[in-house]
């Protein structure tokens, strides 16, 4: 990481090392520099295995889950349980998400795109973030008692949240993480209620334990989206910071749909491109679906938007403002031919 | 049977002064109400006040010792190949928060998790019903008995008593989630969650266990000999 | 002790793959296994790791249970082999964090970090339940006291009562129901709304 703040001069712990004895005056911040201790907790989730008792709250709703994570080999395995009385379980093997619906008798295979754990880590906080954050020191805070570092990555403007992150000082693992509007509101809060870090987990506790004798099995296929496709949708005028950082093609329920992704550097917002003479325009039962402007999906807003024979739908952890603003910026491009705006799937 | 007469079988049940049979059929009820669980915690609770035990308290962010005890037995083999999967709470009692009285709350993890961020420095969670106005009214897309002619879940969940399933509570949205979102909508969320923020991709599992984003049940049926090479 | 016939019925469930039920018995003997592990572990939240690591340790063992004796004589039996070896290990292996050892193994509980100053909320609420409890004891009449006292304190069965209070096995059974009643209903008066809250803390 190259070190392009001159404020902050050493991303990296690392490069304090690499640097010697003159960077050292700068680097002597390093220990409260919040990117090193963003990057610590990066590794620990990516590195560690850890067996957990999770109180997430959203929101009104609050779950307890339990969530095993197992690093072996460089695979990813992880099981997630909920104690909420629905026996709903979730098990993750590097690419392969099965999800157990005891409650419904269902058992869903799906192929994900990417290697991803339950708890992801917070990739991209570096000098370029504070344009649009705010980042304090890596403060000293208690959390229950144990020793932590809060970062606090404040938004400076109203397009998307803020982070807060107490990394444990001793394991770097984040003890307790919050997701918050720019006024204050908390959106959304994880904290481990219970964590530790065994050397070794064992493969049964990595399996569900459901008797599914006489559950339907279902198999579902994600769209696959593949990055550089090329999609001739422009963006009119984005909200501050955001830019266009992926394009993609894939399908979703045999349509073709475009996949274009905008960040800011911390958040990623997703758009999905579909003709709009697609149906359903109704359910199956009938009823006009009405499926566009804005919608809530966990810490996810979404709007979906109507251009030009199009439904253009914005999904992501930021405000509805952000969504509808990005979903609505966007138009097809002239130039692009003959082509058709959605790109086929190859 | 009156809740009164229900109540005193409850309290020999605990004493371990019921017959035989009538075990049975009380420790049948318990397992599946929640209030009856409620007030044997409290039974519990009242002998170790007489007898002067420790009173486990819950403290800041953890679940309590039971809770904890039964998430790491929920992550356990069960004893047997059970000849009735594991019941946690009755069905059509509602869910685990709601749909009971406030005096019927079952021994629940929502209270753990209320106590526990209580604990902490105050929070005011957005409700996301903060803007209800603008969400939109989505026509619940699983509402329609899935079409595939194997098993039909959904129904059984809804009306039959014995049926196994029954042992599981379909979690209940909450308020502030109630309009499901359409398939569609649901597929771009799960796709976009690869690319989510941290905790995000979390919560898109959370909407899942709430029950405001169901399995899309419009999806592939596996093949018996794809099921049995994964077992 | 009379426990056995309904504990043995609980028993059976989880052995039967009732996980549930095996909640119940945790709920009914958590305070008894803490309040036993005590002797050997100063910290509450000592006590109650291990106590945690018993009731585990029980499950895992409940397949081997006859009921040859009663369940809480041999769950006691496994609980007082936990805190043992727990002092033991303990002992040997001081908590130490080492984060250059890639494969350190660390466990660590929120919960214990919180013996040294357990939160004021929770302290009140328990001792506000012992009130409560103690209140709605002394309000009782005579009979109804002495029966609860005689089963939960003595740990009496129905029938040893029934010979010390002179009346019928029915009457005691009687008694300690409205006995327990008429505590639990102080309890949900004293927390109306708030009986999660009282729940937890069963």
């Amino acid at each position: 990481m190259p070190a392009a703040n001159p404020s902050r001069s050493c991303s990296l712990l690392a490069a304090c090392w690499a640097g010697g004895a003159l960077l050292w005056a700068a680097c002597s911040s390093a220990a409260d520099d919040p990117r090193v201790w963003v990057d610590r907790m990066n590794q620990a989730l990516a590195t560690r295995n850890y067996d957990g008792v999770l109180v997430h709250q959203l929101g009104d709703r609050q779950d307890t889950l339990r969530i095993i994570h197992r690093i072996q080999d460089g695979h990813l395995t992880e099981r997630l349980l909920s104690a909420d009385g629905s026996g709903r379980e979730f098990v993750r093997s590097d690419n392969e998400l099965v999800s157990y619906f005891p409650d419904r008798r269902i058992v869903v295979v799906e192929r994900r795109s990417r290697s991803l754990g339950f708890i992801g880590g917070l990739p991209g906080v570096d000098a370029n973030s504070y344009t649009q954050y705010d980042l304090g020191d890596a403060e000293p805070a208690m959390v229950q008692g144990r020793p932590t570092r809060l970062v606090s990555i404040r938004p400076r403007d109203s397009y998307r949240y803020g982070y807060r992150l107490w990394i444990d000082e001793k394991t770097n693992m984040p003890v307790q993480t919050q997701l918050f509007a720019g006024d204050g509101t908390i959106i959304e809060q994880n904290t481990f209620a219970s964590l530790s870090l065994p050397a070794r987990i064992e493969e049964p506790l990595l399996r569900s334990q459901l008797p599914t004798d006489g559950y339907r099995w279902l198999r579902r296929e994600p769209p696959q989206f593949k990055p550089g496709e090329k999609v001739s949708w422009a963006a009119q005028a984005l909200p501050p910071g955001f830019r266009r950082t992926g394009v993609g093609g894939g399908e979703v329920s045999n349509k073709p749909v475009s996949h274009l992704l905008f960040s800011d550097g911390l958040v990623t917002v997703s758009v999905f491109i579909e003709s709009a003479e697609t149906p359903p325009a109704l359910s199956r039962n009938g009823t006009p679906r009405k499926a566009d402007g804005p919608a809530q999906l966990g810490a996810a807003a979404a709007f979906t938007a109507h251009i030009d024979g199009y439904r253009v739908t914005a999904v992501g952890e930021v405000p509805p403002l952000t969504v509808r603003l990005i979903a609505e910026s966007l138009r097809p491009q002239p130039e692009a031919g003959a082509a058709s705006p959605v790109a086929p799937v190859r | 049977m009156n809740e009164t007469e229900r109540d005193s079988q409850l309290s020999a049940l605990f004493d371990g002064e019921l017959a035989a049979d009538p075990a049975a059929l009380v420790t049948r009820r318990l397992l599946k109400d929640p209030a009856l669980r409620a007030t044997w915690g409290r039974y519990a609770l009242i002998g170790a006040v007489l007898r002067q035990e420790p009173l486990l308290q819950p403290a800041g962010g953890r679940a309590d010792l039971a809770d904890r005890v039964r998430l790491s037995v929920l992550a356990e083999p069960a004893l047997a190949p059970a000849a009735q999967p594991p019941v946690f709470a009755q069905p059509g009692a509602g869910s685990w928060r709601r749909g009971l009285t406030g005096a019927a709350l079952a021994a629940s993890v929502a209270a753990v998790a209320v106590l526990a961020l209580r604990w902490q420095a105050p929070v005011a969670l957005a409700p996301m019903a903060a803007q209800p106005s603008q969400f939109t009214t989505v026509v619940a897309a699983n509402s329609t008995p899935p079409q595939s002619g194997s098993a039909q879940p959904e129904p059984a969940v809804r009306t039959g008593v014995q049926d196994v399933a029954h042992s599981y509570t379909t979690p209940r949205q909450s308020q502030a989630s109630s309009a499901r979102l359409p398939a569609p909508l649901v597929n771009y969320v799960v796709a976009h969650s690869e690319y989510a923020s941290p905790g995000a991709r979390l919560s898109s599992l959370s909407a899942q266990m709430s029950g405001s984003m169901d399995p899309d049940v419009n999806t592939h049926e596996m093949t018996k000999a794809e099921v049995s090479a994964r077992r | 002790m009379s426990d056995d016939v309904s504990d043995l019925v609980l028993v059976q469930r989880v052995q039967a793959g009732e996980k549930a039920a095996f909640d119940l018995l945790v709920r009914k003997y958590q305070h008894r296994v803490v309040k036993l592990v005590m002797r050997y572990m100063r910290q509450p939240a000592d006590a109650e790791d291990v106590a945690q690591e018993a009731f585990i340790k029980a499950y895992r063992a409940l397949p081997q249970f006859r009921g040859e004796s009663a369940f809480y004589t041999w769950l006691y039996r496994i609980a007082i082999n936990t805190a043992k070896n727990a002092i033991v290990s303990r002992a040997r292996s001081p908590v130490e964090y080492d984060l250059d050892l890639q494969n350190t193994e660390e466990t660590y509980d929120l919960q214990s970090r919180l013996a040294d100053h357990d939160t004021p909320e929770a302290l009140v609420m328990a001792e506000e339940i012992r009130t409560v409890v103690n209140q709605a004891m002394e309000a009782l009449p005579e009979d109804l006291r002495t029966a609860i006292v005689l089963r939960e304190l003595d740990g009496q069965s129905y029938e040893a009562i029934a010979a010390t209070m002179d009346c019928p096995v029915g009457t005691v059974r009687s008694r300690i129901f409205r006995a327990r009643e008429a505590i639990d209903r102080r309890l949900l008066q004293v927390f109306d709304g708030g009986l999660g809250r009282l729940e937890e803390l069963a």
